[in-house]
């Protein structure tokens, strides 16, 4: 586990609790969610993704089931925990608190609104 | 066009999930298969033809070995699952593996770090294992901490205690609710060992029979005295050392039952110590005290002994004391006579086995310690440097939800790695260096990679983590991008590093300059006699041939000195008693005749020898005035006497000392021993280049010839050349007579500075180490520094500041840590020269010339380890420096 690849997984982990905040999502929904919402900034690959939502689900953050609606495909949806709540309100303080540091730095001392 | 049936079979193929279980693995690739084929469809909805969009929804995945590694770690159970033992080491495992490879990202870095260590540490472990071996291991017996050596005291100084006082020492020890639980006597015997291997002058005890139970000391082979040892029935049985053992039997098991002569009495040997066997005289042998009973019964007489006591379990010295000073007090009131001014000493044992260098030994860690801290400030600088530069690493991490503490303890964890490096390397350092030390000073040959010594280095290299560690883990836990690399805490904390670098520097190169000067003192000083060109050596004349028998040890010394004066290249030949410098001495009162009788107590006590004519010459010991012996100062002429300047001094001041007469003793109605003095000779150091001279006096040989004569011979040859000739010219007069001690007298020399010489050695290294490391520190700091303010200097030299102003900017700052860390350095001097004092000869531990010369030095590398910063920003371009801005 080095420095960038995790501080990434960290960022992307934020991302898709903040998208599944709101209800449950498939997964091809947060590949495609997460690429609007940025403005194609963030690119998520399909090879990160599902090995990410895999490890939030064992965490216990996330919980995945199997949804059969009519006419549609199969699709396993996920949805956010009571943990997983947790764990987003906690990333988004030091989140915050860090990116009012980096604007203090980068930005020579303009507060973040 | 593809069905989700055709991805799922796409998905199969592809990705290997051998470690999931099947229920999980239809889960995961139906999941993927239903996303490519999403993929897919978009593509086509996009309008793309079936093969691109197809080729498209391929392209979402194409590592699908490094997927399948992604999905088995991501389906590791969590850790919360798993019991907190296993998850604490596994988080240890990772920071490790996490520090290795961090430490093998920068090799540069890291081998200079662990080099810096290895020499701190390597150093202080050397030095340490000494002190261990003399100082801290705990003596070869059972509970050492409960036995004590007593001693009598006679005016206020320790002396031996006599035989018919140990036993009503001993009779009170029994009584009960003694403090003392065992009693053993010990006194020191020397006798010529023969009769198995080569003959030898041994030093011997005979001690009484519970002595090795005492101390808690079992034979390793054989047994102990039995308890009539004590008695004058005892049989003639020795016990030997493991030394004397191999010496004589080549190994020590075949000692056991064999013979042994000791004068010319046999001893059978029942017995033999074990090789950690150690006592303070370095006894060779043992004997029953039952068989000296008829040479001990005097009150009065102390040869030369110890009484060993073991306190019971719950008794202090202090009670001991108490008890056996009210027994003492008993005995003077009985015994008037010969225990009138008879106190009473009590010690640990220990006591007796510190030798006179503990002071020197504690200087030395002390100042080896100072090594290592420094060694510590340069590591913990270097660890500073690189805290600045990954410390976007760390305030990323941290935002992003890492454990403070988990942060902390992986910055600790890089510190213990490289503090065990750096012990390991230490080991290597002090083996190499204990090896250097026990060629400096034999006595440090004791010195072993003993498990203490090894728990040392780790320890050292631990704290060592900790204190160069700290600095870095406490910034890596603040953890906020305000302080930035070059904020001014981290600035203060490399410069305060700094300054206490060049305040540690400044105390070691004043120790070791400060020594250099003690021991150039000490080299200058007159020993009193030439000791250049000079072969020694002693001989013991013992047995039925020579006790008592003065004409017989006369015609052995005269045909021994007759003998080696025809030796090619000898130029003098005598022989003496107690050499210069040896310390060894034989003291007497005399009584100066037509002056008044002094006090009892006050009596003059010269060094007293015994010389041959030749003897001057050939020690070289100058003749100031008046005449020297001749052979007709024989047995029946008339007594004469030699006396050194400063018994002339003493008693006639104005050179009127020949003719003068002496008593030897006090004055008693049969005592005729009347002295005449003949002449004055220079002062010699018997006791030391640094010990005052005492009084002399030398008398002729032929009027009572010695039993352990010195044999001391001038030669124009290397003395040590004429060692087979002598030994072959003693041995043809009598082949008993053995040789002891061969030396030059500049051995002998030089085995008395032999501590100043290795503390000299040994300062002076520590004090270069010093320097060097400080110098490093001060250049790390420095340039670190300057590259930081590059972008300042490009601006000042912009605006018109010229290169000799930027070399003030750059170069002031940097001297003014160093001025600092001298002034800081010169108080911890001053704080600390009492330390020092000890091991100073005739120089003042605060000598101004020193300090002033080594604050000069410390300057002078300062700057040296400015210059090439300074240099680098006199060259900076201020448009490179501004646009790299």
């Amino acid at each position: 586990m080095d420095t960038l690849p995790k501080a990434g997984q960290s960022a992307a982990e934020v991302l898709l609790l903040a998208l599944l905040e709101a209800r449950p999502r498939h997964g091809y929904e947060l590949a495609k969610l997460i690429e609007q919402r940025s403005a194609g900034a963030l690119e998520f690959h399909v090879a990160s993704l599902y090995p990410l939502l895999y490890r939030m689900e064992r965490r216990g953050w996330i919980e995945g089931r199997w949804v059969e609606k009519a006419s549609e495909r199969r699709r396993r949806f996920y949805k956010l925990t009571a943990i997983g709540r947790k764990a987003l309100a906690e990333q988004r303080a030091s989140w915050r608190s860090f990116l009012k540091g980096m604007a203090a730095v980068a930005l020579g001392g303009e507060a973040l609104s | 066009m593809s069905g989700s049936a055709d991805w799922e079979a796409f998905v199969r193929e592809r990705l290997r999930l051998p470690h999931l279980a099947a229920p999980r693995q239809l889960e995961v690739v139906a999941e993927l298969a239903q996303q490519l084929e999403q993929a897919e469809q978009e593509a086509l909805a996009r309008g793309l033809a079936p093969a691109a969009a197809r080729a498209a929804a391929e392209a979402q995945i194409t590592d699908w070995t490094r997927l399948a590694r992604s999905i088995a770690r991501a389906e590791v159970p969590v850790e919360a699952h798993l019991p907190s033992r296993a998850l604490a080491w596994r988080d240890a495992a990772h920071d490790l593996r996490h520090a290795l490879r961090g430490w093998r990202r920068a090799p540069g870095f890291t081998l200079i770090a662990v080099l810096t260590l290895a020499l701190g540490i390597g150093a202080t472990t050397a030095i340490f294992s000494w002190v261990n071996a003399e100082l801290v291991r705990a003596l070869p017996f059972r509970q050492p901490g409960q036995l004590v050596q007593m001693l009598s005291t006679a005016h206020g100084r320790n002396v031996s205690v006599s035989y018919p006082d140990y036993l009503d020492w001993k009779a009170e020890a029994g009584r009960s609710g003694s403090p003392v639980a065992a009693m053993a006597w010990d006194q020191t015997l020397n006798f010529n060992l023969s009769g198995a291997g080569r003959p030898e002058v041994v030093n011997a005890a005979d001690v009484s029979a519970d002595f090795f139970s005492t101390l808690g000391v079992a034979p390793r082979l054989g047994r102990l005295f039995s308890p009539g040892a004590d008695t004058a029935a005892a049989r003639q049985e020795a016990i030997l050392s493991d030394g004397l053992a191999r010496r004589q039997f080549g190994v020590a098991a075949k000692a056991l039952g064999q013979t042994v002569n000791l004068d010319t009495r046999a001893f059978s040997v029942i017995g033999v110590l074990s090789p950690s066997y150690r006592d303070p005289d370095q006894t060779d042998i043992y004997i029953p005290a039952g068989l000296e009973l008829k040479d001990n019964m005097d009150r009065g007489d102390r040869g030369d002994t110890a009484v060993i006591a073991r306190m019971a379990p719950a008794a202090s010295l202090g009670a001991v004391r108490e008890r056996f000073t009210a027994v003492t007090e008993r005995l003077a009131r009985s015994y008037p006579q010969t225990n009138s001014d008879v106190g009473l000493a009590v010690m640990p044992l220990r006591a007796a086995f510190v030798g006179s260098d503990a002071p020197m030994l504690w200087l030395l860690l002390a100042a080896v310690g100072l090594v290592l801290l420094i060694a510590c400030a340069n590591v913990a600088n270097l660890m500073l440097t690189r805290t600045a530069a990954r410390r976007q690493e760390w305030t990323i991490k941290q935002a992003l939800g890492a454990d403070r503490r988990r942060l902390l303890r992986q910055v600790l964890v890089e510190s213990l790695v490289l503090g065990l490096a750096g012990a390991a390397g230490g080991l290597a350092v002090a083996w190499a260096a204990m090896r250097g030390l026990a060629a400096l000073l034999p006595g440090a040959g004791q010195a072993d990679m003993s498990w203490p010594v090894l728990g040392f280095a780790a320890a050292a290299g631990l704290l060592a983590a900790v204190v160069f560690g700290l600095g870095p883990a406490l910034m890596a836990g603040r953890g906020s991008l305000h302080t930035a690399s070059r904020g001014p805490a981290t600035q203060r904390g490399r410069k305060g590093l700094v300054v206490v670098e060049v305040a540690l520097a400044l105390m070691l190169a004043a120790g070791a300059g400060l020594t250099i000067k003690s021991f150039t003192r000490l080299m200058a000083v007159n020993p009193g006699f030439q000791p250049q060109h000079v072969l020694t050596w002693g001989t013991r004349l013992a047995g039925p041939r020579y006790d008592g028998q003065q004409p017989a040890r006369l015609h052995f010394e005269q045909q021994v000195l007759a003998a080696i004066q025809t030796l090619p290249g000898v130029e003098a030949a005598g022989l003496g008693t107690n050499l210069p410098l040896t310390g060894d001495h034989e003291r007497s009162d005399v009584t100066i005749l037509g002056r008044p009788l002094p006090e009892l107590g006050k009596f003059p006590h010269p060094d007293m020898h015994r010389v041959s004519p030749g003897y001057l010459a050939a020690i070289g010991l100058p003749l100031l005035y008046g005449r020297s012996f001749t052979e007709q100062d024989g047995p029946s002429a008339p007594k004469v006497a030699l006396v050194s300047a400063s018994f002339a001094a003493a008693f006639w001041p104005k050179g009127e000392a020949v003719g003068k007469q002496f008593l030897g003793g006090h004055p008693a109605p049969d005592n005729h021993k009347v002295y005449t003095v003949i002449g004055v000779v220079g002062d010699t150091q018997q006791y030391g280049l640094n010990a005052p001279a005492r009084m002399e006096v030398y008398l002729p040989y032929q009027q009572s010839p010695p039993d352990t004569p010195q044999f001391v011979v001038r030669t124009s040859l290397p003395p040590m050349t004429l060692r087979a000739a002598v030994t072959g010219a003693m041995q043809r007069v009598d082949a008993t007579a053995p040789m002891v001690d061969p030396q030059s007298m500049d051995q002998v020399l030089a085995a008395s500075v032999a501590n100043p010489h290795a503390t000299l050695w040994l300062l002076g290294i520590f004090g270069g180490v010093a320097l060097l490391l400080a110098a490093i520190g001060i250049y790390g700091v420095v340039s670190f520094a300057t590259q930081q303010r590059t972008a300042e200097i490009g601006i000042r030299m912009a605006m018109g500041a010229g290169r000799g102003a930027v070399a003030r900017l750059i170069g002031g700052d940097s001297l003014r840590l160093v001025a600092l860390g001298i002034v800081m350095g010169i108080a911890g001097v001053l704080a600390m020269g009492r330390l020092l004092a000890a091991s100073l000869f005739d120089v003042s531990a605060t000598d101004p010339v020193i300090l002033m010369a080594v604050s000069a030095l410390l300057l002078l590398v300062g700057a040296l380890a400015t210059l090439l910063p300074v240099r680098r920003a006199m060259r900076i371009d201020p448009l490179n420096a501004l646009r790299s801005e």
